[in-house]
């Protein structure tokens, strides 16, 4: 992974038979959760389409994978809300993820919804650091 | 692929089996043929099937159907059965390679020593550990120990400070990245960062018999202190001796590190007082509250009762630079006991005021096997000595580590005695002592004299390393984290000026050879030495060792990256620099600890509560042809399907929701949702018993509360076909079906609701394998014992979850039945649209089945695969009991469904189990990216299939080429006799999510 040139990818698909796969970067703990939310609700509506305009407060805590926590919630929130997550300014420390996120309620006239995802798994799930550079790899049902 | 089929024997055309070997407890069989084998590129299922096996209570084989293809922890098209009363209920599958360490690893018992692995079978004992939870050191007590051969290579894992450790390859280890979690050894690679405990304590020796005090002498000396009372309080104190079995007290007694421990601290911070008007002693420890419960702890656990106060002193004191006042908030713990006051005194500890006393450190303790000296040293450093610490002004170096007591002019040279015999017993452990200083000081307002005796240890490396990492402290947590950060930093720091020695020597010797500077920096380049490193050391020369660069990072920085994930725990990480494999002929070892954390990551593993059901009708093709397009679209406006879908026309109060989850099917039909006749042709009913609505969590009930009704996405569908084929006339009769009928087929499952009790039960289970002891060799498996209360939580929640599906089957064939009356203007039930069946594809039951000749329940699994149970079943519906169970296996998108039958060879076999339908050969992603350009619906409508689809990348998804086709699939079951076929259907319409 050529590590030294500015990141341009926040992320990577992996591709996976049933299901979909991710593989995000970030510099930072929080660029990492931010890229994730992002690669995951690219599967589910056209984000161009989505602007920030309501704002939700978030409050995770948890000794999980805490990733897959904050991702399972933004899903959570989705489905029962229908709120589309556009922009993140959260903190990531220990066994917390705290911090507002800002996007959109759906509206069909709006807002074109690609895919349903059931979950974000556990499975074939790591968060490392390679270099100066943050790499979460992590598997989503779909 | 050689591989594979390696592993595989054929029994005949449709069966292979794979022999119980290693782990496996059952053979696994796979039903296949030979076609689809060859389509088979992983053989991950494969070893699915295999982990499946190794599960415990696991009753007849582990099976696969020929729709098999991966899935988590359990194979999808896995079916297996566990014995109600030894075995388990899991989410998910078990892996195949046993976690453990070779013989020589050494483990860290909690009283400091260490012990090989290999003989911990006979001491079964409290380790050190890492609560991850509360991000902290921890004891936990060992529950069951393993051994056993191991045939498999080994990793040989080095880290950068030098640590060691040999491990098979799935063995889990702590590490870093980005967050604390466990990794594979065999997933670990160079740069990973591992979390380690420096600490290393000492080796473990046996202690001898050899008696230290017996009752005699402790009598004799007690006596001296019994002044006035007839004797009475010592009598006492020898009935407590006797009844706690404290004579004699020898150096393998099991007391003996826990008093050794106090009186260490005792000779530091303690205090044993004897109060002449009540003839009593009483113990006193000061410190911080944290420690004295641990202290307190150990008390208790001698017999002792104590109990922790808080209490301010003011101190002042005069030096010759002014008079200093200041006031402490301290606890401190206290124990009245004389028993134990009158043996730590017999033992050698001093008593009343030590500033004016002769003491030294008792005899006894020079005889003792050197953990237990540990013991003492540590315990008295953990009062006394100062906290491990680094000059503030450039942050490398070490200040010396210091212990000071107070003595009375008189008293000086007893003082320092005291102190070389500490110093000696350091010797042992490879500490040096720099000097013994002292000072005069001037206390209170009479200005006493006092002398203040300081042992000044040595800053050399070697010898602070000893201190911090075979001495350490106990009783202080703080001194115990910095310790170990502070012996991590200084090996840290220890690597790089050797580094930059060697570097120093190979660019003066590299210089005599006439290599030219640029050369010179170009070959050595290394992190630890810069140009003007090298230029120094060429052309300066160097006097002393080189320092360490500016660049190394200082140790508050390295103290703050470390507790950041670390906090106070005394955990560090350090870099993996290198992984052998290593060959292996000897034992592994492992044990399962009674802790919370000694749990490992487990994958998740989805339920949908899919399920199928078919609805027949008297209608034939001709009569629907020309209004298929209005019956699709009534359909797809009446019942929502997509992403997200909810219904706006109702939505459902938690009460209601309750009965939804516990009655099923049966609470549709009674909100008019259908006829009771619907009922009889569910699987149960529609109502799976034993639910448990009150283990569902709000947020399930959140996401279940407006999706009843809806079809979801994904391969979950509505669609109308036409019998194209039929294969048993007889069976196809008595289903109700005939050639170019139409039919209208409803997939779908228990939607958000689902997925939510599913991600909520992994937790609970993930911490329940762990509570039972269950190994989880490849951790893609949690599961409890059936028996357990997470277990049957876990089935009341599942059970819950199948029951809000079967509702919500029964909603859509409700509006079914009105789309087509609209569409049609006639009746419904003149339509004849009634329920043929209604299974379910993922679900785990207790079923009555005949193992071995006796009957047993078992717990069946069936994962992505579906019940068929044969002919005279009571669990089926009457009139299908001469017969057998239909069974209903959907096609993809374009492809044809087809209804099968159950038979006794099912029952006998595979506890009524059989395929469920195709699975998928392409992923998403790379149907969409073959879809690309495509139109699916039109290709779909050429064939003279018509879809709706709710969201667009929905059909490129599901095209059928990312299918396997399912009629190989269903004829492999028909041929091994598992299920018969009894009819085709083609579809004419369908929507999806």
């Amino acid at each position: 992974m050529n590590h030294e040139s500015s990141i341009t990818e926040k992320y990577r698909i992996l591709d996976h038979e049933a299901d979909v796969g991710f593989e995000v970067y970030g510099r930072t703990l929080e660029e990492v959760f931010e890229n994730a939310a992002c690669a995951l609700f690219s599967l589910i509506v056209d984000r161009e389409s989505v602007e920030p305009e309501i704002g939700k407060r978030l409050d995770i805590e948890g000794n999980g994978e805490l990733l897959i926590l904050f991702l399972n919630e933004l899903l959570y929130l989705w489905e029962v809300e229908g709120f589309i997550p556009k922009e993140l300014s959260i903190k990531v420390s220990d066994n917390k993820v705290a911090g507002n996120v800002a996007g959109q309620l759906f509206n069909p006239l709006i807002h074109t919804i690609k895919t349903e995802v059931k979950a974000v798994t556990y499975h074939k799930f790591s968060f490392e650091k390679k270099g100066d550079m943050f790499v979460a790899t992590f598997i989503v049902d779909v | 692929m050689k591989d594979l089929l390696e592993r595989l024997r054929k029994i005949d055309d449709t069966r292979y089996m794979i022999e119980k070997h290693g782990s496996m407890r059952v053979d696994g069989i796979i039903y296949i043929d030979e076609e689809l084998l060859k389509a088979f590129e992983k053989d991950e299922s494969i070893t699915q099937v295999e982990n499946v096996a190794c599960l415990p209570g696991i009753v007849g084989n582990s099976m696969a159907m020929p729709d098999i293809h991966w899935g988590y922890g359990f194979p999808i098209g896995g079916v297996a059965a566990f014995s109600i009363d030894e075995g388990i209920i899991s989410p998910g599958g078990v892996g195949y390679d046993i976690n453990c360490l070779t013989e020589d690893a050494l483990v860290l018992h909690k009283d400091g020593y260490v012990i090989p692995i290999k003989d911990c079978e006979e001491k079964w004992n409290t380790l050190i550990c890492f609560n991850k939870e509360k991000v902290e050191k921890d004891g936990a007590e060992i529950v069951r120990f393993i051994k056993r051969r191991s045939f498999n290579d080994l990793y040989l894992i080095t880290t950068e400070t030098g640590y060691e450790i040999k491990a098979t390859a799935d063995h889990p280890l702590w590490s870093m990245a980005g967050e604390i979690r466990l990794t594979e050894a065999k997933h670990l690679r160079e740069g990973d960062l591992l979390m380690l405990y420096p600490f290393q304590g000492v080796a473990y020796e046996e202690p001898k018999n050899d008696v230290i005090l017996d009752m005699d002498t402790f009598k004799k000396k007690a006596e001296s202190f019994n002044k006035g009372d007839g004797g009475n309080a010592l009598a006492q104190i020898i009935k407590e001796c006797e009844k706690r079995n404290l004579f004699p007290l020898r150096y393998s007694s099991p007391h003996l590190p826990r008093i050794i421990k106090l009186m260490g601290y005792i000779f530091g911070d303690g205090s044993i007082t004897f109060f002449k008007n009540n003839n009593e002693f009483q113990i006193a420890f000061f410190g911080s509250a944290d420690n004295l419960e641990e202290i307190r702890g150990d008390l208790e656990a001698l017999g002792f009762k104590a109990g922790i106060y808080q209490r301010e002193r003011k101190h002042r004191i005069e030096t010759e630079y002014g008079e200093y006042e200041f006031e402490t908030r301290t606890s401190v713990c206290k124990t009245q006991s004389s028993t134990l006051a009158l043996l730590l005194i017999v033992l050698g500890t001093p008593w009343g005021d030590k500033i004016r006393q002769d003491f030294r450190v008792p005899e006894w303790i020079f005889k003792a096997p050197i953990w237990q000296k540990r013991l003492f040293l540590a315990c008295f450093f953990g009062a006394e000595m100062t906290k491990p610490k680094v000059y503030q002004n450039h942050g490398y170096n070490f200040y010396s580590p210091v212990v000071s007591i107070n003595k009375e002019p008189w008293y000086k040279e007893s003082g320092k005695a005291f102190f070389s015999d500490i110093a000696s017993l350091l010797e042992e452990f490879g500490v040096e002592t720099k000097k013994i200083s002292q000072r005069i000081e001037k206390v209170g307002r009479e200005k006493r004299e006092r002398i203040r005796l300081r042992l000044i240890l040595s800053t050399e490396p070697r010898s602070l390393l000893n201190l911090y990492e075979k001495v350490g402290f106990e009783y202080n947590h703080e001194k115990t984290f910095m310790a170990n950060l502070s012996a991590h930093y200084i090996r840290k720091k220890s690597l790089i000026i050797e580094e930059r020695k060697r570097l120093a020597l190979k660019a003066r010797s590299d210089k005599e050879k006439d290599c030219s500077i640029k050369q010179i920096i170009d070959c050595i380049g290394s992190s630890s030495v810069n140009k003007r490193f090298i230029q120094r050391t060429i052309y300066e020369g160097r006097r002393g060792a080189p320092r360490i660069p500016a660049a190394f990072e200082k140790f508050p920085a390295y103290m703050e990256d470390i507790t950041r994930y670390f906090k106070k725990s005394g955990f560090v990480f350090d870099k993996v620099v290198r992984i052998e494999k290593i060959s292996s002929n000897g034992y592994v070892y492992d044990f399962t600890v009674d802790h919370n954390d000694h749990n490992f990551i487990a994958n998740n593993f989805l339920v949908s509560n899919c399920g199928i059901r078919l609805l027949r009708s008297e209608m034939s093709a001709p009569d629907v042809e020309k209004r298929i397009r209005d019956l699709i679209d009534r359909l797809f406006i009446t019942i929502p399907s997509g992403v997200g879908s909810h219904r706006k026309d109702f939505k459902l109060s938690r009460e209601e929701m309750k009965k939804v989850l516990k009655q099923g099917a049966s609470w549709a039909v009674e909100k008019g949702y259908g006829t009771q006749d619907d009922l009889e042709c569910i699987e149960d009913r529609g109502s799976i018993e034993g639910a448990m609505p009150e283990y569902i969590s709000e947020k399930a009930y959140e996401r279940g509360k407006d999706q009843l009704g809806t079809v979801g996405s994904g391969n979950h569908f509505v669609e109308i076909g036409i019998v194209q084929e039929i294969y048993d006339e007889k069976k196809a009769h008595a289903f109700g079906l005939f050639k170019g009928q139409i039919t209208v087929m409803i997939h779908t499952g228990s939607r958000g609701l689902g997925y939510q009790i599913c991600d909520d039960s992994i937790r609970e289970m993930i911490k329940a394998s762990d509570k039972y002891g269950i190994i989880l060799p490849d951790r893609q498996l949690c599961c409890a014992p059936i028996d357990s209360p997470e277990g049957k939580r876990y089935l009341g929640a599942m059970a819950a979850a199948a029951n809000y599906a079967f509702a919500n089957r029964q909603m859509i064939t409700h509006w079914v039945r009105e789309a087509f009356e609209q569409t049609f203007k006639i009746p419904a039930h003149r339509l004849g649209l009634s329920l043929v069946y209604d299974v379910c594809h993922n679900i785990a039951k207790i079923e009555k089945h005949r193992v071995k000749g006796k009957e047993m329940t078992v717990c069946v699994h069936r994962k992505g695969a579906t019940r068929a149970f044969g002919p005279n079943q009571y669990a089926i519906p009457e009139k299908y009991r001469r017969e057998g169970q239909p069974v209903l296996i959907p096609g993809d998108m374009g492809r044809a469904s087809y209804v099968l039958c159950g038979t006794e060879k099912a029952m006998e076999e595979t506890f009524g189990s059989t395929c469920h339908g195709a699975g998928r050969m392409m992923s998403r992603h790379e149907a969409i990216k073959t879809a690309k350009g495509r139109s699916i619906s039109k290709e779909m409508e050429g064939k003279g299939i018509y879809v709706r689809a709710a969201t667009r990348d929905t059909l490129a998804e599901e095209m059928p080429e990312a299918y396997k086709d399912v009629s190989k699939v269903v004829h492999v079951v028909h041929n091994a006799g598992i299920s018969r076929l009894v009819a085709k259907i083609v579809p004419v319409g369908c929507i999806k999510g």
